[in-house]
């Protein structure tokens, strides 16, 4: 991340030494893309407990997009549930100068999940709204832009993150069963509530320790949801 | 979890900003280095009473960890200090978390058992090499107790994060109870305070304290365990452990390692001798 924050700056400076009044521009286009994760859901071999979850629904609210210096005019909500081919979703466009730009932004204001996961014949369904914004900064990637071509800025959606038993572990575990567990009242949906009341458990909040239920410890996961241009990190922030 | 202090070469100049080649360093621009001894200190250690109202006794606290880093507040001049480092060796992100805090100039690399009890204080551990500076936090990488340490075949810190040992009493009920963390592999504990100016004249040394009572909200180590509802071994010995099939000891169990694992009941600080 910051290896390419010093080389965007690097060509940042580049351009403003070197550029001319003739400097060409091309378009960047913006898309929103869950994965197969999300667009088909995390296959049960993919998580560490035997639970398989499937997404109905997982609409994202973006806005403050960034490239290049450039504001991009974004589709306020966008559902990457939908299939799409392995494209991601377009969400908008702009012309930006041409050349390699980085630092990159954009703000995730809500996310609602609706899907279900499954373990033999156990089946929980949940439905989650969190409307904590986050922003993310100083995204990892360089959008490479010639003049009157297109280029890419693909902001991607990592739903698996929901799952981690970490917020900070480098190899952590995808489970479930603890919201299953949650489900107290045992009318097969994982309420918000409910979550609320639940325990982390075993889970790792990190060195600050200061997520204690797991309603709270999904806030704190859908703020790391946001990446770009598939693995690409960025610095995330809360939006007050 | 990359050891982000021990896989980078000593840079020991900076660059300005505008400048992103990366070459040899002039000594001219040398930043000063200076070594600092490490000491356990137990002063944190003394009888505390938790929020369910046991009067608690320690008589065993170990801790096994790797490789202390040493963070320097300041933001031109210590991020330049991660930017180059970064270009020179690409350092793994934490993921989904991040790195926090500030840039990492002082190290005492190597693997540690924290002795707070049992061994008369303060106890070295070693010298700390510092860029002088305002330092701010300090990390460590959590570890398990290995047979290289010393330590015996029977000694519960072997294969292990940490080891609390002590007797809980309340209402004319003692309880005695053993505990073995386990933290997650290569947990990293990130921001414990250490507000502390290293300067190059300084004969300083640097000390390690476990804290039984987090000085900030008053919490315990040990709050919210009921040592009296928990149930104990055939000795009559509460034992939290990882592992534990019984709910009551699990929820007891994760919620010590939760507290461990955070950055409030540890304190580094530096004391000046000059």
């Amino acid at each position: 991340m910051r290896k390419s924050g010093l080389m965007g700056f690097a060509f940042a400076l580049c351009t403003a030494a070197c550029g001319d009044e003739d400097q060409g521009e091309g378009a960047v286009k913006v898309t929103a893309y869950g994965e197969s994760f999300i667009e088909d859901g995390i296959p049960a071999d993919a998580m560490d407990d035997g639970w398989a979850v499937s997404f109905e629904r997982f609409d994202v609210a973006i806005s403050d997009v960034r490239v290049a210096g450039v504001a991009v005019s974004v589709e306020p909500t966008v559902d990457v549930s939908a299939p799409s081919s392995e494209q991601g979703h377009e969400i908008g466009s702009a012309l930006v100068p041409e050349g390699n730009h980085g630092n990159g932004s954009f703000e995730i204001d809500r996310i609602e999940v609706v899907g279900s996961a499954s373990k033999g014949g156990d089946t929980k369904t949940f439905a989650w709204v969190f409307d904590q914004g986050t922003a993310y900064g100083e995204c990892d990637t360089v959008t490479s832009v010639s003049d009157g071509g297109e280029a890419t800025f693909q902001i991607t959606v990592h739903a698996d993150h929901l799952f981690y038993d970490s917020l900070v572990s480098e190899t952590p575990q995808l489970l479930f069963q603890a919201m299953a567990d949650a489900d107290t009242n045992d009318d097969g949906d994982v309420a918000q509530a409910e979550l609320a009341a639940a325990s982390i458990g075993a889970y790792d909040p990190g060195s600050e320790g200061d997520v204690e239920d797991l309603w709270g410890w999904l806030i704190a996961a859908t703020r790391t949801v946001g990446h770009i241009d598939g693995e690409g990190h960025c610095e995330p922030s809360s939006v007050e | 979890m990359a050891k982000r202090w021990s896989a980078r070469p000593r840079l020991d100049c900076f660059w300005p900003a505008g400048l992103v080649a990366v070459s040899a360093c002039g000594g001219s621009h040398e930043a000063p280095r200076v070594d600092v001894p490490v000491v356990v200190e137990s002063g944190g250690m003394a009888p505390i009473q938790t929020n369910l109202g046991y009067a608690v006794e320690l008589s065993d606290a170990r801790l096994a960890l790797e490789d202390l880093e040493f963070a320097i507040a300041g933001e031109a001049h210590s991020s330049l200090w991660q930017r180059v480092s970064d270009l020179l060796v690409p350092v793994a992100h934490a993921h989904p978390g991040h790195y926090q805090g500030g840039e990492i100039t002082g190290e005492l690399p190597g693997h540690f058992i924290l002795d707070w009890l049992t061994s008369t204080p303060p106890a070295p551990l070693g010298m700390a090499n510092l860029i002088v500076g305002n330092y701010q936090s300090v990390n460590f990488t959590f570890a398990h107790g290995e047979e290289t340490d010393g330590l015996a075949s029977d000694d519960p810190l072997l294969g292990h994060t940490a080891v609390l040992r002590g007797q809980a009493a309340r209402d004319g009920q003692v309880v005695s109870f053993e505990a073995r963390v386990d933290a997650f592999p290569d947990r990293q504990l990130v921001g414990a305070p250490f507000e502390a100016e290293v300067r190059v004249d300084s004969s300083a040394t640097i000390s390690v304290e476990l804290l039984l009572v987090d000085p900030l909200e008053g919490g315990t180590l040990l709050d919210d365990i009921d040592f009296q509802a928990l149930p104990a071994d055939a000795n009559g010995v509460v034992k939290l452990s990882p592992g534990s099939s019984e709910p009551p000891l699990a929820e007891a169990y994760d919620g010590l390692r939760r507290t461990l694992q955070t950055h409030d009941h540890f304190k580094i600080r530096v004391e000046d001798g000059n």
